[in-house]
């Protein structure tokens, strides 16, 4: 199993103790908040004039705890309390870190929840890893989780998700098939 | 006497003459950091022509063009790689640049000046990263102004690094 460097594991002292995976390589080109949002690869979602960064239409530019969950609330995420696993229903936790300045941004990361109940995180332009649980990544530079969000998901699409969990080998049987199938 | 000739003698090793520079190491490198404005400037000005120059600074009517340069090519490329791993290391899990920027790493590399430009390039050649903002301060320009996405921007800096000759 491959991990994370010894440098970035000592930054999550929790991390080892409650279990990871590491679910791709480094990559600059995209964030937590993208990953989480749209699980998407392309762009960085942040409010910053850059080239190939991404911030939605409408939502405040400053660096607030509000403007980070206004992002998730427009696609159809409501506030929860806590990142219990309910059926039918997929949650993301906003990590905040106290500020002792107004300089400094209190958002620090968001994680999604995995339909089995792990988290997902995309460590800022390093890892994407897969945690057994939120309190993993708690530590000095992320902070805790303080927001909770969850969107109701289809509950078949849930069900599948769990049912595929113990049939890997025949789903990337069929994965082939279907491939093999299109090149004909 | 001999050996006084023998030490006196030009050489064309860039040793010798390092060392024949060094003397005025300490009574322009207070100049140099005043020109630069960078407090800890690794420079020091002389006149010669010879020496690898990092820039060119217009000064006071006394001394006309002058030339800013570094005692080693070898101590910015160290300094900078030291800085750079420093920067990784430490802001590789933020998820917000803004956050990444304010690291004092990153302050420094952008107050070494502009010398540290190729390496910059040259990072960003090997490992793609956020250099982007670093660059338009040092240099001045901004090729990526067009670029709709990561690649290519990374690629329009690659270019224009090339073209300026920056970069092999």
């Amino acid at each position: 199993m491959k991990r994370l460097s010894f440098v970035l594991e000592s930054r999550f002292p929790k991390l080892q103790a409650a279990g990871y995976e590491v679910e791709s390589k480094k990559d600059p080109h995209y964030n937590c908040i993208a990953w989480s949002a749209m699980r998407d690869q392309t762009r960085w979602w942040e409010p910053r004039a850059e080239p190939g960064l991404y911030w939605p239409e409408g939502i405040a530019t400053d660096y607030s705890m509000e403007s980070f969950t206004a992002v998730f609330q427009e696609l159809g995420y409501v506030v929860c309390d806590d990142g219990r696993l309910e059926n039918g229903f997929e949650k993301v936790a906003l990590f905040e870190k106290a500020v002792l300045s107004e300089e400094e941004i209190a958002f620090q990361h968001v994680s999604h929840q995995l339909p089995d109940g792990r988290w997902a995180s995309k460590l800022g332009p390093d890892e994407d890893i897969e945690h057994n649980s939120l309190e993993a990544l708690e530590s000095d530079d992320y902070g805790a989780p303080s927001v909770f969000l969850k969107r109701w998901v289809s509950q078949l699409r849930s069900h599948r998700f769990r049912c595929s969990l113990g049939f890997g080998r025949r789903r990337r049987k069929m994965k082939v098939r279907a491939v093999r199938k299109r090149r004909r | 006497m001999r050996d006084f000739k023998k030490k006196r003698r030009p050489t064309s090793s860039y040793v010798e003459h390092r060392k024949r520079v060094c003397s005025y190491e300490g009574k322009y490198a207070r100049r140099a950091e005043e020109y630069t404005g960078v407090p800890s400037c690794l420079g020091i000005i002389e006149r010669s022509p010879r020496h690898n120059a990092s820039a060119f600074i217009a000064g006071p009517k006394k001394w006309s063009v002058m030339r800013v340069s570094l005692r080693s090519p070898n101590v910015i490329e160290e300094r900078f790689n030291s800085l750079a791993d420093q920067w990784r290391n430490e802001t590789g899990h933020y998820s917000i640049l803004a956050r990444r920027y304010l690291h004092p790493a990153y302050n420094a590399i952008l107050a070494m000046g502009r010398p540290v430009v190729p390496f910059i390039l040259r990072e960003l050649a090997h490992r793609p990263d956020r250099w982007f903002s670093a660059l338009s301060a040092l240099t001045g320009f901004d090729p990526s102004r067009g670029a709709t996405t990561f690649d290519e921007a990374v690629d329009a800096w690659l270019d224009w690094g090339r073209k300026q000759r920056l970069l092999q």
